[in-house]
């Protein structure tokens, strides 16, 4: 590259891009420079005054952090530089004047910069004999997270995360010099969804989490890398778990996907302070009326002799069993719940329990997610929430607006993202079709939305789950798509389906009118495909799913229903739906606790846990996720794909092949995006589903 | 020829087979062990009764045996163990993979845990080994009350008396805000 910039380091010649920080530049070499209040996603501050190093022909001594590169610069730090290496000591001795005495009984302790970097760059004593300032502590400032004031050293990483990152600019410096501390406004709290992050960045044991409060040390746990099964932005964490216990979840950063934040919802779905909920350990079966505890070979041979009864009625009717799958179904449950449906009970009803739209699929919709926010200079965001759909989403698109991309809503315009959109139409319901045509129709003639949309050269179009539903709207943005994808103009849609692995069960062919890899059911050509890896024969009707598919029990069509990991009695169902649920002559579910689904259910299989299980998850991008296994399953619990192998073998299903190796292998046969996961580690393939 | 050099070491053997033996008899005599020897743990308290422990696990870190589990919580006004927000809720020691080096002893920061000089620790089975934190924290009472010399003149109320007013400031600012109430 031509215009990069030469500079010397402690007499080191590097050579880095213009606009790099002189912090930056040292770090890319291996030059440890002390920071406390530098994080290289926020605007630097310089508050710290940590970082300074000598540059030559400059008087005094300048933040690393703040200060660009520039040609020829001569920079001096604490290994070249007396004056640096005082001037360090000094300011971590300021910064401890205040900081009390509280390691021992400090939740960072162990895992502390301020500590870190006082044993490597500070003084060795201090001549600090006055009273510190005190303060009551520790204060909740929100729902999850505590500020001890007497620890923070007010490096306002925290209040920069809130007002820059995630914009909920809910805390700020209050008072000013000595008597300044962190608070939220008057009556106010930290209830931001991204609030765990603050506790995360911040360098001292200030912002703790209340749930983690007390509970171990840095030393004493294990760092497992996974995958967060909350939302379908699919953020890679790590899991820190002792002695099998999960004691909190931490960023795991990959910027293909998540910034290294996480959202509350996922960050804080593991609470060692409050009490656990009752697991199943046993598997249950209906005997007169009542749920009984079995043995699992008791069950199992119950459930299949069930199901077979009903499969092979006089007729061998098609379509008279079905499955649902709960939104965190890992990608091989899925296969395999799928392929038993298909092949030994002639079934396409297979119906995903969180927005598995098939819009994904349709004309000119592909996975939409991080890397093309990335890339984009105009996004649309049509009737999607990604506050609280997709919360790290919503983190990018404010990320990718702060860098000059362009907002486009258009639906409810009272949500969070329309402060920042430069352009908001708000429509509901039927409405939204005909504004999407319009706007259409408004591209050529250069008016309205549809002009903004057409100024620019790289469009990210992301449709809502609801609205992916609704096929006018569908068709209406498939046109919208075609008008803008003319004159040099690129355009990636998607939907923004918030269902864990909604992705990954049409990949996965877990849908009435899919098979693996995107092949339509309808397909003769790709039926035979599949056809052939399984060694059977796939009815070619395509199935039911959602409500049709309960609707369809209610009138007795549907005999028997397999539920893995879902829970549909517990929402509102309408009593046609709720009636199909009772109708059932056979309902077996797979759950980890009771839930009102299993108390209705025939057989009720003890599952694993999310965090107990291995597979993989594809998120909203298309990426498939390779997770292992944090914990290992609660004694008399098998996890999902031991209970469909075990179903299957009991079904005399020709299983050849059981480890989860070989079903991987199997499923990589015949998924493109699946087989490129298989780099054997967690979470790391370089490409999105985009790619090929 | 050798004869006499055997007869020589019969003469020392002899002369310390009669002359005064070093031998303690165990258990009614009872070597003096040094003030520092590292035996049994316990875990102390204040002088007020309040226990040492804040159950920052630095013994359990610097264990080199593992051999120390201590599990903390939240010290509430109504349930206090120590001074302070934190104490340890559950403290065991595996006594059998101790190897009673002292390091937690080193470690720990507010002296809580210490070494003493106990070692008849001999049990009859495996489990009674695991120490638990009633076992390890040392018993206390209150202090019976100490009844005042008669000869103690009573100070005027309203003046602080010259030694407290060279005190530390914190109290000679109360003394203040006292004397502003009044």
């Amino acid at each position: 590259m031509a215009d990069m910039i030469t500079l010397t380091i402690d007499g080191r010649e590097i050579v880095v891009p213009p606009g790099t920080k002189i912090i930056e530049a040292a770090g890319s070499v291996g030059i440890e420079i002390p920071r406390f209040c530098y994080h290289p996603k926020l605007t630097p501050v310089a508050v710290c005054r940590c970082c300074l190093v000598e540059v030559e022909k400059v008087p005094k001594l300048i933040p690393a952090c703040a200060t660009p590169v520039s040609a020829g610069m001569v920079v001096r730090t604490r290994a070249t530089s007396e004056k640096v290496r005082k001037a360090q000591q000094g300011m971590i001795e300021f910064l401890l004047i205040n900081h009390p005495l509280d390691c021992p009984v400090c939740d960072k302790g162990g895992e502390c910069p301020l500590q870190d970097q006082t044993l490597a760059y500070g003084p060795g004593g201090t001549r600090f004999a006055e009273k510190k300032y005190h303060f009551k502590k520790p204060v909740p400032l929100g729902p999850h997270i505590l500020i001890d004031r007497e620890r923070c050293i007010l490096c306002l990483r925290c209040v920069q995360f809130q007002r820059e990152i995630a914009r909920h600019p809910q805390i700020s410096v209050t008072y000013r010099g000595r008597d300044s501390f962190i608070d939220t406004a008057p009556g106010g709290t930290l209830d931001s969804n991204f609030s765990g992050n603050t506790a995360e960045i911040c360098p001292v044991g200030a912002l703790t989490s209340r749930h983690y409060r007390f509970r171990a040390r840095p030393w004493e746990y294990e760092r497992k890398p996974s995958v967060c099964p909350e939302c379908a932005c699919g953020c890679n964490v790590y899991t820190h778990v002792r002695n099998g216990e999960i004691l909190r979840v931490a960023s795991r950063e990959n910027p293909l996907v998540d910034d290294g934040w996480l959202c509350d919802r996922g960050r804080f779905s593991v609470r060692p302070d409050e009490p656990a909920l009752p697991r199943l350990t046993t598997p249950l079966v209906r005997i007169n009326g009542k749920l009984m505890p079995v043995s699992w070979d008791g069950a199992l041979e119950f459930a299949t002799s069930a199901f077979r009864k009903i499969a092979q009625a006089p007729g061998r009717p098609e379509g008279v069993v079905g499955a649902i799958a709960g939104p965190s179904a890992t990608n091989e449950e899925l296969y395999l719940l799928g392929r038993i449906l298909r092949t030994s009970y002639s079934s396409n009803n297979l119906s995903f329990d969180g927005g598995a739209s098939s819009a994904l699929r349709s004309a000119g919709f592909a996975p939409v997610g991080t890397p093309d926010i990335d890339w984009a200079d105009t996004i649309l965001l049509i009737a999607s929430d990604p506050s609280r759909d997709l919360p790290i989403l919503d983190l990018r698109i404010k990320k990718t607006v702060r860098k000059g991309a362009r907002l486009a809503i258009l639906g409810d315009t009272s949500i969070e993202l329309a402060s920042l959109a430069a352009s908001t139409i708000q429509a509901a319901g039927t409405d939204l079709a005909r504004a999407i045509e319009e706007i259409a129709r408004n591209v050529p003639a250069q008016t309205g939305q549809g002009a903004f949309l057409s100024s620019g050269k790289r469009i990210v179009v992301a449709l809502g789950e609801t609205a992916s539903r609704d096929k006018a709207v569908v068709s209406e943005v498939g046109k919208l798509i075609a008008a803008l994808s003319k004159d040099g103009r690129e355009v990636r849609a998607g939907v923004f389906a918030g269902g864990t692995n909604a992705a990954g069960a049409i990949e996965m062919g877990f849908h009435p009118e899919y098979l693996p890899g995107l092949r339509r059911i309808d397909d003769v050509r790709a039926r035979a495909q599949v056809e052939a890896v399984w060694s059977a024969s796939i009815a070619a009707k395509a199935g039911l799913a959602g409500s049709s598919l309960l609707c369809s029990a209610a009138h007795g069509e549907v005999k028997a229903l397999y539920i893995m990991g879902a829970d549909p009695a517990s929402r509102s169902l309408t009593p046609e739906e709720r009636e199909g649920l009772k109708r059932l002559e056979c309902l077996v579910v797979t759950t980890d606790r009771m839930t009102k689904t299993a108390e209705m259910a025939h057989v009720v299989l003890p599952s694993a846990v999310f965090w107990e299980k291995a597979g993989s998850l594809t998120n909203v991008a298309g990426r498939v996720q390779r997770f292992e296994a944090a914990v290992p399953p609660q004694a008399g619990v098998k996890s999902d794909v031991e209970i469909l192998v075990a179903l299957a073998k009991a079904g005399c299903l020709p299983l050849s092949k059981e480890t989860p190796a070989d079903l991987a292998d199997e499923i990589a046969r015949l998924s493109a995006p699946y087989a490129r996961s298989f780099s054997g580690r967690t979470g790391t393939p370089a490409m999105s589903g985009r790619e090929g | 020829m050798f004869l006499i050099e055997l007869f020589r070491g019969m003469g020392i053997t002899l002369k310390h087979f009669f002359g005064k033996t070093i031998t303690i008899q165990y258990p009614e005599q009872r070597r003096v062990l040094y003030d520092r020897t590292r035996w049994r743990h316990i875990l102390r308290r204040h002088e007020n009764g309040l226990e040492r422990c804040i159950g920052c696990s630095l013994c359990a870190g610097s264990c080199p045996v593992h051999c120390i589990r201590v599990v903390a919580a939240e010290n509430t006004d109504a349930d206090r163990h120590s001074p302070g927000e934190r104490y340890a809720k559950t403290y065991e020691i595996n006594i059998l993979r101790c190897i009673f080096c002292g390091y937690c002893q080193d470690a720990c920061p507010t002296g809580a845990i210490v070494l003493r000089k106990d070692f008849e620790l001999a049990r009859d089975h495996r489990s009674k080994f695991l120490y638990t934190k009633e076992m390890l924290l040392e018993p206390w009472s209150p202090p019976q009350p100490v009844p005042a010399p008669a000869e103690v003149v009573a100070e005027p109320a309203g003046r602080p008396s010259i030694g407290a007013l060279r005190g530390p400031l914190d109290s000679r600012v109360a003394m203040f805000c006292r004397q502003e109430a009044r």
